[in-house]
């Protein structure tokens, strides 16, 4: 296709991008795909056939950890100690007076980071979407999940979710796609165990097939999704919906392709994109564009696109590009069962307690959390990292200590909602510039006292759910609230009705900008409590498209 | 998640960086390295499995260490450290020259050695990157009762308990 034969460019290739090039070109839309990062080979790049896989994490083409810097962070509390993380054997990692980053933990490439996500597909809380009316945080969802439902639907359809069909707290129009997993022995344990806590775990909702479909064999346990699926079970958007739009001959995908600034003009239009490949500098001239490059580099292109039209910034009119920035609270608790369970078979997060989930459902504490066992998340699932982690020692004690470990270590963790304040944001980095010449985003994050409350809570039922378990005492603690570790990040480009405190309206649509639209994480108005936000951004990416083709 | 892989890279940081950078060199395999396999033997020793040295670790971890800046330094003094300790404790040549219980004697006292020490640093360097070449050989596998590598077989046993 010729550049000017392009109905739609869409900046990014993940789960907003990806889900778009899908939805608009099965609707007769030529569009063009233009994606900073590489194409991955399922087949060719993963690694987990080989006998060092634990060498290999997910084998990135773009280093990630120097493309944001990060504010200094807040200082730590005496009082919140027991708050900190550590490893029995390591002591702790952090061990600064301060609150460290870990870094903002993501893939470049087609598909994005759901090339190394864990295939969880979570429909948000209903009960999640009005912050502001109901606790005067965040802001409201501009639609209701009725409004979401059917998109939800038909995004399990496209990837493949197997999940559970009871649960009451997300209303169904239909059973889920594909047949629940089995949950695996270690989950059993876990289910068993924490009956007597009053907890609930079920099997969780993953985009990841319990049958074949479409050319995709079905899942078999291995647990290595975080490293790349290479049997394509596992439902990222490479292989799903960014493999079925090029079927259309209607979807081009430009990978290795660096988007540097949005051109805008006169009526409110943005005119061209400019981008850097292999030749060099491009200039694109564009109808339409969708920006889905996750809640930090979204911001940072629509701030480094300002111009004599938008000097404060692109789609800035609010002020809120940047602002807002959620990120992932977690906890993690990590010990030895008594007995074997060979805990490093199964799917990832293949159950999880949605108990405590409702943001009012937390006592004393705004926003809710979800808990699921988290062995492969923390990366404990093979011989090298029990060796340096868990078991420790030398000689013929260790060898003996490994024999009497390997497959016991439990993981629970707690993912919970975050809450926007005022000193977490997303700003240009004056400092630090790409090889383009371009400011990096400059990552602003702080933990509210509400936060904090909420990691002790989920401190102490993770612990709680070990002891239920048998565990005798936790080995390995990890803390959002001694280090900043993010993979899910929110709400920099918040929608929302009213023009003066959104970016983008319902629609995903730029309140001023006639012909921008933003289909990230970064229009959430608020987090939810703990869910994976993948297929909600792809509920979203749907809806928006919808409403695109119809008013073409 | 991979939003809690931040945990097997710290875990696995290494503590090289406080060594002067003078001490860099090249790194030939001759004799003054002769403990060196036997040492890493001490850490992993043959059992119902071989040990690191019957799996050629010494080598895999020589090669790596050659591609660090100080790495080769840090072996080889710690190997003249071994040696030293085999004159004056057991007025014995060399550490290769020692019983096995007089070898696990010095790396205990290695491993009890000063933060910042040769002898510390040595320890803790070697003994962390010989688990992860020796447990990358799936002749270490079968006793752990782990049946990797996770593809392309999987687990689909992954329902019932584990297999003893």
């Amino acid at each position: 296709m010729d550049d000017k034969d392009f109905d739609v460019v869409i900046i990014g290739s993940g789960a907003g991008g990806g889900t778009s090039a899908w939805a608009l070109s099965k609707a007769g839309l030529k569009v063009l795909v233009l994606e900073a990062g590489p194409r991955y080979n399922p087949f060719k790049d993963y690694k987990l056939h080989r006998d060092d896989w634990e060498h290999h994490m997910f084998p990135h083409k773009i280093p990630v950890e120097k493309r944001q810097t990060y504010a200094p962070m807040q200082k730590l509390d005496a009082k919140w100690k027991h708050l900190r993380s550590w490893n029995h054997l390591n002591g702790q990692y952090n061990p600064k007076d301060v609150r460290v980053s870990y870094g903002y933990h993501h893939v470049v490439g087609v598909g994005g980071s759901s090339l190394h996500f864990t295939g969880e597909a979570h429909r948000l809380n209903p009960a999640s979407m009005q912050m502001k009316t109901r606790f005067s945080q965040a802001a409201d969802w501009p639609m209701t999940y009725a409004d979401l439902e059917p998109y939800y639907q038909q995004a399990e359809e496209v990837v493949g979710v197997a999940g559970p069909n009871t649960d009451s707290s997300r209303p169904r129009s239909k059973n889920y796609p594909q047949q629940q997993h089995a949950l695996s022995y270690t989950s059993q344990e876990i289910k068993q165990a924490t009956k007597k806590l009053g907890m609930t775990f079920v099997p969780n909702a993953l985009a990841v097939l319990s049958q074949p479909k479409a050319g995709r064999t079905n899942c078999n346990y291995c647990g290595g999704c975080l490293r790349g699926c290479p049997r394509t079970d596992k439902g990222s958007i490479d292989v799903t919906y960014l493999r079925d739009a090029e079927t259309t001959g209607l979807c081009e995908i430009r990978s290795s392709c660096s988007v540097t600034q949005l051109e805008a003009g006169a009526n409110d239009q943005i005119t061209a994109v400019h981008y850097t490949d292999q030749q060099g500098t491009q200039r694109l001239k564009t109808q339409k564009v969708i920006l889905a490059c996750g809640a930090i580099e979204t911001p940072r292109l629509l701030l480094n696109s300002k111009n004599s039209f938008a000097p404060d910034g692109l789609a800035n009119e609010s002020g809120q590009v940047g602002k807002n920035f959620m990120e992932t609270i977690l906890w993690t608790s990590s010990g030895l069962h008594p007995e074997p369970l060979g805990s490093h078979r199964g799917l990832p997060v293949d159950s999880i307690c949605w108990d405590y989930n409702k943001p009012d459902s937390i006592p004393g504490v705004i926003g809710g959390c979800r808990f699921s066992p988290s062995q492969a998340e923390s990366d404990l699932v093979g011989p090298i990292s029990y060796a340096n982690r868990i078991v420790g020692g030398w000689g013929k004690p260790h060898k003996e200590a490994m024999k009497q470990s390997f497959g016991r270590l439990l993981s629970i963790s707690g993912i919970g909602e975050s809450l926007p304040n005022a000193k977490s944001f997303v700003e240009l980095d004056v400092l630090k510039k790409d090889k383009h010449g371009l400011p990096l985003a400059k990552i602003h994050s702080h933990l509210n006292d509400n936060e904090i409350r909420r990691i002790e809570f989920m401190a102490n039922k993770c612990r709680e759910i070990l002891k239920a378990t048998g565990v005798k005492k936790p080995l390995e603690e990890f803390s959002s609230y001694d280090i900043f570790s993010s993979t899910h990040v929110f709400g920099t480009c918040r929608m929302g009705n009213n023009e003066g405190d959104s970016v983008v309206d319902s629609d995903c649509k730029s309140h001023r900008w006639k012909n921008l639209w933003v289909m990230d994480a970064s229009v959430f108005p608020s987090s939810g409590g703990g869910e994976s936000p993948g297929l909600t951004i792809q509920a979203l990416a749907l809806r928006a498209c919808e409403k695109l083709v119809n008013d073409a | 998640m991979d939003r809690r892989r931040f945990i097997s890279t710290v875990a696995q940081a290494g503590v090289l960086s406080v060594l002067p950078t003078e001490w860099a060199q090249a790194f030939p395999l001759n004799k003054e390295l002769q403990p060196f396999p036997l040492f890493i033997d001490v850490l992993l020793p043959e059992t119902d499995t071989p040990s690191a040295s019957q799996l050629m670790v010494h080598i895999e971890l020589i090669k790596h260490a050659n591609n660090i800046k100080n790495y080769p330094e840090l072996i080889k003094r710690g190997c003249f450290w071994l040696n030293k300790q085999a004159q004056t404790k057991f007025h014995k040549m060399s550490f290769i020259n020692l019983s096995d219980a007089e070898k696990i004697v010095i790396v205990k006292q290695a491993e009890k050695s000063k933060n910042g020490d040769i002898a510390k640093l040595f320890f803790e360097r070697i003994k962390q990157d010989a688990f992860w070449f020796y447990y990358a050989h799936p002749e270490t596998w079968r006793v752990l009762g782990f049946e990797g590598p996770p593809q392309p077989n999987g687990y689909l046993n992954y329902t019932k308990p584990p297999r003893i």
